[in-house]
């Protein structure tokens, strides 16, 4: 089993601490969930495990071998992230044709197909791409490389619902029939909550969580039913977040669910938005 | 590396194609013009100048483009630095072939033509190194300059190369500063500087002096001695401290 591992990783920018003693790992064919807020620093580390920045100490290693400007094992990997890298005036067509070149197990068939259903203009330059397309494209090639592992910085970054849907569908359909690891990184927890396997989050260049869904959600639990019932039952819990609807309240709670329960009410799974948003808040 | 060494011949080559195609297009219709016309003289300039200028050029063209599409394909600085180096090799070898095929048509042209390329960088030998010419054959003067093109081709697609790693090295604000500078640095500040000190008397006058005396006796361009294969070496060797420079450059560069 291949497993890139982040070995007390620190990166400073000036004055700005982006990443602190970061120590985690990714397995092979899992979909970890790359969380955090604004400025966490999770590009930073996407792009230190790619190559593309240089951490100030600490290692990343694929298998044993350093990741750190190495042909071989940086074969491995694939970033997609919102960063153009290709050469202004390539066309789509252009750079999934090199692509096949430069990663010998890339599809194209897989990647036209793609491009189909997303309705990809494969003539056009890529700079003249919608942002929207833009991300489409470092999708559609990022999901056909077909290499051990992929990282998605933002995927879908620009995208309707229709395609950010019809993304996480075909992710889904490609990670079932040809197992890989996709680290995706996304502020849109709520949608991506349903592929995530293994949840990293991340605060202030720090991990904080970093352990599979279920175990981090059963860290809280919700809580439904009349107000009343639910005020009182919360009282002297530590509450994570509340929604009110006329009469009824849902409280998200951190911790296990009490064995006896008032009348009324019911338990459901925590939702992951909330627990993120309670991990993360403090400064 | 083998497949992005074929990804840059073939940018390099269609941009080389259009340059040599240009070049043999005006070859061909100064040719025609002063075949048609007996009492017109004609000559091209600095044809073997424009492939030095080619090849700097491609130097600094492919530098941050290429290297941000290496380093979204998974291969490192260092594999870039070697594909981007075997690559320029082969572009300032085929420039010094086109020199020496702009050559050989104005020479074969020469009976029914008045065009002549009077500067090109097998001229080189004519100029700085004419005892060789003296003593060494035809054969052996049009090698040494074909050897003479290739070398300086390279060192100034090399030089192009450090100029554009420095570039995408220091910070986005000073680069600006860099882009206005530099030009005004070589093409105005030195030439000035050069002409001040080159009238000056005194202590000033007397340390250049020195200073020539000094790179005289050493012959690094291998003038003095008339020997080519000094500034043959001597090209190289520049070329090799630039390419370390740049690669030492490189692997420090961050690309996001």
């Amino acid at each position: 089993m291949s497993r890139i591992e982040v070995t007390d990783v620190s990166k400073s920018f000036k004055d700005t601490q982006a990443l602190s003693h970061v120590n985690l790992h990714f397995e092979e064919n899992r979909i970890y969930g790359l969380l955090g807020r604004n400025g966490a620093g999770k590009s930073t580390l996407l792009n230190i495990i790619n190559n593309r920045l240089f951490a100030n100490s600490g290692m990343v290693t694929l298998d044993g071998d350093s990741l750190t400007e190495n042909t071989a094992a940086l074969s491995c990997c694939f970033l997609a992230n919102e960063s153009n890298l290709y050469p202004e005036g390539m066309k789509v067509k252009q750079a999934l044709k090199w692509s096949q070149e430069f990663y010998p197990d890339f599809d194209m068939n897989y990647a036209q197909e793609l491009g189909k259903m997303f309705g990809l203009p494969v003539k056009n330059k890529i700079k003249d791409l919608s942002t929207g397309y833009q991300t489409i494209f470092r999708n559609i090639i990022a999901l056909s490389v077909n290499v051990p592992f992929v990282f998605l910085d933002e995927p879908v970054l620009g995208l309707d619902a229709y395609h950010r849907d019809l993304f996480y569908r075909v992710l889904i359909e490609k990670y079932a029939k040809h197992p890989f690891t996709a680290v995706i990184s996304t502020h849109l927890i709520e949608e991506a909550a349903n592929i995530i396997e293994h949840a990293v989050v991340i605060k202030n260049g720090e991990i904080i969580r970093n352990e599979p869904i279920e175990s981090l959600l059963d860290s809280g639990y919700c809580i439904s039913g009349p107000r009343a019932q639910i005020d009182s039952y919360t009282e002297g819990k530590e509450i994570i977040g509340a929604d009110t609807l006329g009469g009824l309240k849902t409280a998200y709670v951190a911790g296990t669910p009490e064995p006896k329960l008032p009348a009324g009410t019911e338990i459901s799974r925590m939702n992951l938005q909330k627990l993120f948003i309670w991990l993360t808040e403090n400064p | 590396m083998k497949r992005f060494i074929k990804y840059q011949l073939k940018d390099l080559l269609l941009s080389y194609s259009v340059y040599g195609a240009v070049m043999l297009l005006l070859l061909t219709v100064l040719v025609s013009i002063s075949g048609m016309y007996d009492d017109i003289n004609m000559s091209i300039n600095g044809n073997g100048f424009s492939s030095v200028i080619f090849c700097f050029v491609a130097g600094i063209a492919i530098y941050k483009e290429h290297c941000l599409l290496a380093i979204q394909n998974s291969i490192s600085r260092r594999d870039f630095f070697l594909c981007s180096i075997y690559s320029l090799t082969s572009l300032s070898f085929l420039c010094a072939l086109l020199d020496l095929l702009l050559r050989g048509i104005s020479q074969v042209t020469a009976s029914f033509s008045n065009v002549t390329t009077n500067f090109d960088l097998g001229n080189f030998i004519l100029l700085f190194y004419p005892e060789f010419l003296k003593k060494s054959s035809d054969a052996a003067v049009t090698a040494v300059g074909f050897i003479l093109s290739f070398i300086i081709c390279m060192a100034f697609a090399v030089l192009g190369l450090l100029i554009a790693g420095i570039y995408c090295r220091i910070p986005k604000k000073y680069r600006t500063l860099y882009c206005v500078l530099l030009p005004v640095v070589f093409c105005g500040v030195t030439p000035a500087v050069t002409v001040m000190v080159g009238s000056s008397s005194g202590a000033v006058s007397n340390f250049t002096e020195v200073l020539l005396n000094l790179f005289v006796s050493l012959d690094i361009m291998g003038t003095v001695s008339g020997n080519p294969f000094r500034g043959i070496l001597a090209a190289l060797v520049v070329s090799l401290i630039m390419g370390y420079l740049c690669y030492r450059i490189l692997r420090k560069t961050e690309m996001a």
